[in-house]
């Protein structure tokens, strides 16, 4: 733009020819619908996936393995839905973003903005997680109705752990404990050194993580946890309903 | 007889001109044109393009002035236009650097309320701005642009740059600090 001599009536002969309009009200209030519907979505997603990643941790029994030791760590960190956390994490840092183009963020420290952005999304991640909705959600991708959010709910994913495995206790003998995975069949053994749940004994029908050796004499078990089932906690939190 | 504007605050002008009074934009635009240039030079010190700016800034004011809120202030809002405008101009150039992560944003700091202290250095901080402007980073020169030669608070001047009210204070005194060290190399 070249500056005239008298910037003032330069503009003012813009406005009347029609050269500077004036943009409507309701382009600006479609504007900020849009932004502040962008930010609902934004963080019903957020709150789903922080919801999902506690869920998954919760049914695969992850962080079970944190009590089978160091190798009990790895398999921890090798089987923490990283993706899941990662991508919780983008969605809160656009959602502190969004935040802060309101006054009473932008004045205050972003740590403040990113605190409270946290704490309400973790707190209603963990108060969506208790409900039947990732529950019913499993159930459907388990059985094929919903195979899009298979992904998120996979449970085999400890079983990409070396000798790692989730399963239903199929039967408990005298130095044997026999496994029905996803993948199939695993017989373990067990001895002195093996590592039980506390509580009752490991059971048939019982699902449980597994956390194996490989020894000159075949797959031992280094440590077993009970862990919850997807379909009886479906059931459970469906049941009053029924 | 004409009506006499110069009673009318910006912000009922500013809501006639939403209404529909054009006119009226350009007793609005003779309100603020020497601040404008002032503080847009002050900005884009050693710049070439201070008047594009300027015209530019009014030019995106009456286009976005229904998004302008009656109840609030005018001033910081036009002022909050002109920052964009100046941070846009120094992306083009790329004379200088605009830090992306503002390290002094993220956590509080005690620095949050103007000082005595602010007033008392006003007359040598006005004569080291004379000396020395150039020599500061853009995210010193403008509040202390700001605050010393538009008189702003550090509130308004929060509002004018989006950044936490404590880390106006925090870059006032870093701006002040850079100024008198500036002023002894010299």
């Amino acid at each position: 733009m070249t500056p005239s001599r008298d910037p003032i009536a330069h503009i003012i002969a813009q406005i009347e020819r029609g050269e500077i309009t004036m943009r409507s009200k309701v382009r600006i209030l479609a504007g900020t619908a849009l932004v502040a519907c962008a930010a609902a979505v934004v963080f019903v997603l957020s709150l789903y996936l922080i919801s999902a990643s506690v869920f998954t941790l919760r049914m695969s029994g992850v962080a079970l393995f944190l009590s089978f030791g160091l190798r009990g760590v790895a398999a921890f960190l090798a089987s923490f839905p990283w993706v899941l956390t990662g991508i919780s994490l983008v969605l809160l840092v656009v959602l502190v973003r969004m935040v802060r183009l309101l006054p009473f963020a932008y004045r205050r420290s972003i740590v403040y903005s990113a605190l409270a952005a946290i704490g309400v999304s973790a707190t209603l991640g963990l108060v969506v997680e208790q409900t039947p909705l990732h529950a019913a959600l499993n159930n459907r991708a388990d059985t094929g109705v919903l195979r899009i959010v298979k992904p998120l709910y996979r449970q085999q994913r400890v079983q990409q752990v070396r000798h790692a495995y989730v399963g239903t206790v199929e039967r408990v003998d005298a130095g044997v404990i026999e496994l029905r995975t996803s993948a199939g069949i695993v017989r373990l053994g067990t001895d002195a050194s093996t590592q039980y749940p506390k509580g009752p004994a490991v059971a048939p029908g019982q699902r449980v993580l597994i956390l194996g050796d490989n020894r000159s004499g075949g797959l031992y078990a280094r440590g077993i946890e009970t862990i919850e089932d997807p379909a009886v906690f479906f059931a459970a939190t469906l049941a009053p309903e029924r | 007889m004409g009506e006499d504007h110069s009673q009318l605050s910006d912000e009922v002008l500013a809501t006639r001109v939403q209404s529909g009074d054009a006119g009226l934009y350009g007793v609005l635009m003779r309100r603020y044109l020497p601040k404008m240039q002032r503080y847009v030079a002050k900005f884009l010190f050693g710049y070439d393009d201070v008047e594009d700016v300027v015209q530019e800034v009014f030019v995106k004011a009456y286009t976005h002035l229904q998004q302008f809120d009656a109840t609030r202030s005018f001033s910081s809002w036009l002022y909050r236009i002109a920052h964009n405008e100046c941070i846009n101009t120094i992306k083009k150039r790329k004379r200088e650097p605009l830090p992306f992560f503002d390290p002094d944003a993220i956590f509080p700091h005690p620095v949050a309320k103007e000082t005595p202290r602010d007033h008392a250095e006003r007359a040598e901080v006005l004569t080291l701005i004379e000396r020395a402007l150039r020599a500061l980073d853009p995210k010193y020169r403008e509040p202390i642009v700001l605050y010393y030669i538009e008189e702003r608070s550090y509130k308004e001047i929060a509002d004018i740059m989006r950044i936490p009210i404590a880390t106006v204070g925090v870059r006032l005194r870093r701006a002040r600090e850079q100024l008198q060290a500036r002023a002894r190399d010299v």
